[in-house]
């Protein structure tokens, strides 16, 4: 089912299979392109142990158990086998609100775990309103991983005693999964990488369009576990050090040079004069979802065509066949960010009643994450094009937020933001120097005596473990508000009563109402026409039903009345604002128990009963 | 299995369509290239002909291309499965002895049938096909040359659920993909209210309502009140016309909803469903929720992207309001530059080549945003891959009708008679294909307007243009039409882009050292690569390889030359190196030149052995 196509295929093996062709006029012997110049092995396409580091370095602070025990601990990170291990303990131990199942696979074939979190007791899953939230799209951002995992353990272990706790579990579904991007995030712990790097999936790209793909990734030169900078001594180079002597400033035109920048650490294997430009991996998740997706010469990453990946495409499928989805989150890092979309432009055709949804719930958020701002993806971030929020909101109607988890503090200056310098501060304060390796000559296989320094991959992006917990605890805090913001539609006691000078006719008004923040549909899944309406019936076996309407309080009826409708005892209402209510009106005949029921696709169900005398 | 005609499918529509089959080999799998080929190896190659045909009938056709002598020629792949679970068929015509192997050689793409009723394009994609065999297996070396050098891949029926409805009981246009389960209506119910064929004639026609509440269509007489009265138009409100009809598909209200069939199993427009300026289905009708949301979009989509030697893509399309020939579906991807001229160009040749076919046409010209056909497959070809790609209707206008005879013109009733053929010439299209078909097919493909017992409407009258006839030309002029098209599918073939080392020259320098300077060249008359597929991106690296054999060795300069674009018509670069040979030549240098879409060339050189 899940296409594996060679999206950019590898010119090597066309060339090895050419040769093969013209074994009769040409032998070509040994394709060499892939192999690099000089007398350094080919690393971009040996098998992948071959790049892996002599050790993988430690998280900041991990607890590097093994063994996943609960109680979870939040003061380490998980690698995706303990990720798994995890997920697999929960559920053994809350076998009866957890379910674990898988959405697909990815790329190089690794399950994508997602736990179902619902109570049967209540009812049906797919009757009740689920939230998705979903962590680590980018391989590189682990912590979202450790959120999911803390949210999910919250909600189990407190059940039943926690009362906010049972109501959300006894009235809603958590679809949980903890990592969309399993294979980044294999590679990111396993693989030499930057802060920033193993952040797509593992779909081979030529990223450098020399018809090979992944022949010039990174290199772990000294087997220290990291892919730090690369600088050498040069009086023609652009830089010279700065005040802060690990960093360097630009030198001024008429400075003389001392350092040379290099690149990221690693040898130009395809030699092509670039270092590093042609790394594994090439689709980026959160630009591959088919809302305002472009291709890759406007949106990098974006893959071949909407959902071409197998984790987009499960993730997707996953959401498609759940209208009952009511909210979307999603975690990455880094900056310390609530994120709405859209994402691909401002808000124009976005209705304002969603805004409204929108801000109240962002402005609750910056009070619960102190540090986070609130803000519109692309006015106050950057454009994405083919986003994840973007689709979940803009192609299917679900109020959806992406939080962009911690940020290296602290901004010690007061100027607004936290420079480097400010960084290198509080990694030797707080840090004791863990996050950067200050600058050490090596002697580089091609280039000779250089000088490797600067961040560590776990540095930057990811929160060290004493700070783990409380991102995990104030993120999850804001998934449950997330979660109990959504629609949830109740009905009121039926009244009934007689109508003047219609002998056995009787009107039976029921209250529908919406105890959610978000109303049932949201504006703009009306806009783009994928709302479904919520329906109300009144059936009863000794009743008839001879005409019903709607009204919405506090002035009388609408005028959706229709007298002759073909089924009377069932009527589309449309939908019910967030905290609102309206009536619906039936006149009926007959006598005898009757019931009624509200069938709201992402706002639950409610009945309500009553007898005709 | 069943094929028809035309007039078969019209004179006995009470026929059973006994082969609702779908084949249970898995996808990706070869389909039975030979059906018989263990016995028949030397069995002649015997031409299917033109017809139209159910999916039994279309498959055993395929596969009987890659039987026998044709075996060399064609073979049969699955590429796919349809909603409903009908393997989607690809037809590869190359010469399979031949080497570089097939993928290695410029290809043609070419598609037709996109809409699943307009089977004529899907014909006319299979008599390419038909046509490259017969003249392979009949010897033709004009044909045998291209088939060595090129590869054609040919996909008839993308959409063969759709086509099907055609063939079944009763009969049923549907240009939509069939994705069943979808909620059209979104009231909680699915699929609950298709069209039926209410007098249960074996055919699914329009059924109109005089003079209904809702009335907004109105009988067209184009201004002339003497012409009869069978067409009907929508009402102009703006000029405050009256409506004469409610026009709905035959059927009922099954789901008691005041709306009449407005949740069948359909779902998506194939030809909406492709990525580049794909909008969503609040903006383009039958979208889909995503691009590529149909299987057999998606397996059309990733068969193209597994071959990366196409250069050119046709696909074949029949009925439309306009003429011709699409450059772009959408109007937001325009040809710019050197691949304006090119499509110009091309078009010229378009209408020499076909002997006066339409002028070519946009599709978008002239129309409103939300009418034009964004997330076209054409436009994904060239927009988003920077293939040279075209869309063409080879049925939208009605064929000439016989002209009148010499001798009656003089006289008077003769001048009437040509008037009124010059009247018809001139006359909106509906009318011209009206007269058309009373003329020629004897009024099949019009069903008159005639009164039905409706559950919900009196008066109802059920009637107009016929599934397959009103839609598809009869197969008698299919050779006629197709032939045009294959001319012109050849004369791109002829023009494909094609990569050359041209010359090795070497120059002694001092010792063992030789400056070896390369020339390659695109022999073809289409540029490496597009204007689009450059600014796109798509234009992947041609590559020149140099790999010195024995102890030999390039000392200054690179082994791998990624090289740019190089223009139709002769398109040089020049490639230079500096490298060390044994004297007397004890190994070859060998260079291997290989461009995605333009193919690949190979020499070896003996740098040392004259100097």
């Amino acid at each position: 089912m899940i296409a594996r196509l060679p999206i950019a295929a590898p010119f090597a093996a066309a060339a090895a299979l050419l040769g093969a062709l013209f074994v009769s006029t040409v032998d070509l012997g040994p394709v060499r392109a892939q192999d690099g110049p000089g007398p350094v092995p080919a690393a971009g396409r040996g098998p992948l142990d071959e790049r892996r580091a002599a050790k993988p370095p430690e998280p900041l602070g991990t607890t590097g158990a093994d063994d996943v025990r609960l109680p979870l601990d939040f003061h380490g990170y998980y690698s995706f086998e303990r990720m798994e291990a995890a997920l697999r303990a929960l559920e053994k131990t809350y076998p009866k609100l957890a379910s674990l199942r898988v959405m697909g696979h990815s790329y190089e074939g690794r399950p994508l775990w997602v736990m179902e979190i619902s109570n049967p007791e209540t009812g049906p899953a797919d009757g009740k309103a689920a939230i998705y939230i979903d962590g680590n799209t980018h391989g590189n951002e682990v912590q979202g991983t450790e959120v999911c995992l803390f949210t999910l353990q919250y909600l189990l272990s407190r059940y039943p005693e926690d009362p906010f706790v049972k109501r959300l579990v006894d009235e809603r579904v958590f679809y949980v999964a903890p990592s969309v991007n399993p294979d980044g995030r294999v590679s990111f712990f396993r693989d030499p990488n930057t802060a920033h790097s193993s952040r797509s999936n593992r779909r081979p790209y030529d990223n450098d369009g020399d018809g090979l793909v992944e022949e010039d990734g990174y290199e772990d030169l000294d087997g220290d576990g990291e892919v730090l900078s690369m600088r050498r001594r040069n009086p023609l180079g652009a830089y010279r050090t700065g005040d802060e002597p690990r960093i360097m400033r630009r030198r001024e035109r008429d400075e003389a040079g001392e350092w040379e920048r290099l690149g990221s650490e690693g040898i130009d294997n395809d030699g092509d004069g670039r270092v590093n430009e042609d790394p594994p991996g090439g689709v980026d998740l959160n630009r591959n979802f088919p809302s305002n997706w472009k291709p890759r010469h406007i949106q990098g990453g974006a893959g071949e065509y909407p959902l071409s990946e197998p984790e987009t495409r499960a993730t997707a499928l996953f959401i498609l066949g759940r209208p009952n989805i009511a909210a979307v989150q999603s975690y990455h890092n880094v900056g310390g960010m609530i994120l709405r979309p859209p994402a691909s432009q401002g808000d124009q055709g976005v209705p304002r009643e969603d805004i409204g949804v929108y801000d109240a719930m962002g402005r609750r958020g910056e009070r619960m994450l102190p540090g986070y701002r609130y803000m519109q993806t692309f006015e106050d971030l950057y454009r994405v094009h083919g986003g994840f929020l973007e689709w979940t909101y803009m192609g299917l109607g679900i109020f959806t937020f992406t939080n962009e988890l911690w940020q290296m503090p602290r901004d010690y200056d007061g100027d607004g933001r936290v420079d480097e310098k400010e960084q290198l501060r509080w990694n030797d304060e707080m840090l004791q120097g863990r996050g950067f390796v200050p600058w050490k000559p090596f002697d580089h296989p091609t280039l000779g005596p250089i000088e490797l320094g600067g961040w560590r991959k776990w540095s930057r992006r990811i929160p060290p473990a004493w700070q783990l917990e409380d991102v995990c605890y104030r993120n999850c805090m804001f998934s449950l508000y997330h979660a109990d913001a959504m629609p949830k539609v109740a009905l009121g006691e039926p009244t009934i009563r007689d109508v003047p000078d219609a002998p056995g006719v009787r009107r039976v008004t029921i209250r529908c109402r919406n105890d959610g923040t978000m109303p049932t549909t949201s504006g703009m899944a009306r806009r783009i026409q994928v709302a479904t309406g919520d329906l109300v019936r009144l059936t009863g076996l000794g009743v008839r039903v001879l005409a019903r309407a709607v009204a919405r309080p506090p002035f009388g009826l609408s005028n959706e009345m229709v007298v002759d409708a073909p089924r009377p005892w069932e009527v589309d209402v449309g939908h019910i604002p967030g905290r609102s209510e309206i009536e619906v009106v039936f006149l009926v005949a007959g006598r005898g128990p009757f019931r009624i029921e509200l069938v709201s696709e992402k706002g639950g169900r409610a009945v309500a009963q009553g007898r005709l005398e | 299995m069943l094929v028809a005609s035309v007039a078969l499918a019209l004179a006995r529509p009470d026929r059973v369509d006994g082969d609702e089959d779908t084949p249970a080999a898995p996808p990706g799998a070869e389909t039975d290239p030979a059906g018989g080929a263990g016995g028949a190896g030397a069995a002649s190659f015997a031409d299917p002909g033109f017809a139209y045909r159910d999916y039994a009938a279309f498959l055993e056709a395929c596969r009987s291309l890659a039987r026998g002598d044709g075996a060399r020629w064609a073979s049969v792949q699955s590429i796919g499965r349809s909603s409903l679970g009908r393997e989607l068929v690809a037809i590869v015509v190359t010469d399979r002895q031949a080497k570089p192997s097939p993928e290695f050689r410029p290809a043609v793409l070419a598609v037709g049938n996109l809409h699943g009723d307009e089977v004529v394009g899907g014909e006319v994609a299979f008599a390419l096909a038909r046509s490259l065999v017969g003249g392979a297996t009949s010897g033709d070396v004009d044909v045998r040359r291209l088939l060595g050098e090129t590869t054609f891949y040919i996909v008839p029926r993308p959409n063969p659920d759709a086509t099907e409805l055609l063939f079944g009981r009763p009969a049923r246009a549907e240009p939509l993909v069939l994705s069943p389960g979808r909620d059209d209506d979104r009231d909680h119910r699915r699929d609950e209210d298709p069209p039926d064929d209410l007098d249960e004639d074996g055919v699914v026609l329009q059924i109109r309502i005089p003079g209904d509440r809702e009335a907004d269509w109105r009988v067209e007489t184009d201004g002339d009140a003497e012409n009869d009265r069978r067409l009907i138009r929508p009402v102009d409100r703006s000029l405050g016309e009256a409506g004469e009809f409610k026009l709905i598909p035959e059927g009922r209200d099954d789901d008691a909803d005041r709306r009449d069939n407005e949740d069948g199993e359909w779902g998506i427009d194939l030809d909406r469903s492709f990525p580049i300026e794909w909008r969503p289905a609040h903006q383009t009708p039958h979208a889909g929720q995503f691009s590529l949301q149909a299987p057999e979009a998606r397996a059309l989509a990733d068969f193209v992207l597994a071959h990366r030697n196409v250069a050119v893509a046709l696909c074949w399309s029949a009925v439309g309001p306009k003429a011709g020939v699409q450059p772009v579906a959408s109007g937001q991807i325009k040809p710019e530059g050197d691949d304006a001229k090119l499509y110009e160009h091309w078009k010229k040749r378009y209408t020499e080549l076909t002997e006066g076919e339409a002028a070519p046409n946009p599709f978008h010209a002239g129309k409103a945003d939300d009418e034009k056909a964004w997330g076209s497959f054409q436009d994904w070809l060239y927009g988003g891959l920077g293939i040279f790609s075209w869309s063409i209707r080879v049925f939208d206008q009605p064929p000439a009708l016989p002209a009148p005879d010499e001798g009656d013109d003089e006289s008077e009733g003769g001048e009437d008679e040509a008037k009124k053929k010059k009247d018809v010439a001139k006359a909106p299209i509906g009318r011209r294909w009206l007269a058309w078909d009373d003329a020629v097919q004897g009024g099949a493909g019009f069903r008159e307007w005639s009164a039905i017992r409706h559950p919900r409407y009196e008066g109802a009258e059920v009637g107009g243009w016929m599934p397959l006839a009103g839609r598809n030309p009869p197969p008698a002029i299919g050779e006629e039409i197709a032939g045009k098209q294959i001319v012109f599918v050849r004369a791109l073939a002829d023009s494909l882009p094609r990569v050359r080392i041209a010359e090795v020259e070497i120059d002694p320098l001092e010792g063992d050292l030789y400056r070896v300077e390369i020339v390659i060249e695109n022999a073809g008359a289409l540029p490496i690569p597009t204007e689009m597929a450059r600014r796109t991106r798509r234009g992947l690296p041609t590559v020149l390889q140099a790999a010195p054999g024995g102890g030999d060795r390039i000392v200054l300069g690179k082994e791998r030359h990624v090289v740019g674009s190089l223009d139709a018509g002769g398109g040089k670069r020049e490639i230079s190196f500096i490298m060390r040979a044994e004297r007397g030549g004890k190994a070859p240098l060998r260079l291997l030149l290989s461009s995605p879409r333009g193919g690949v060339d190979a020499k070896e050189v003996w740098v040392g052995k004259e100097f």
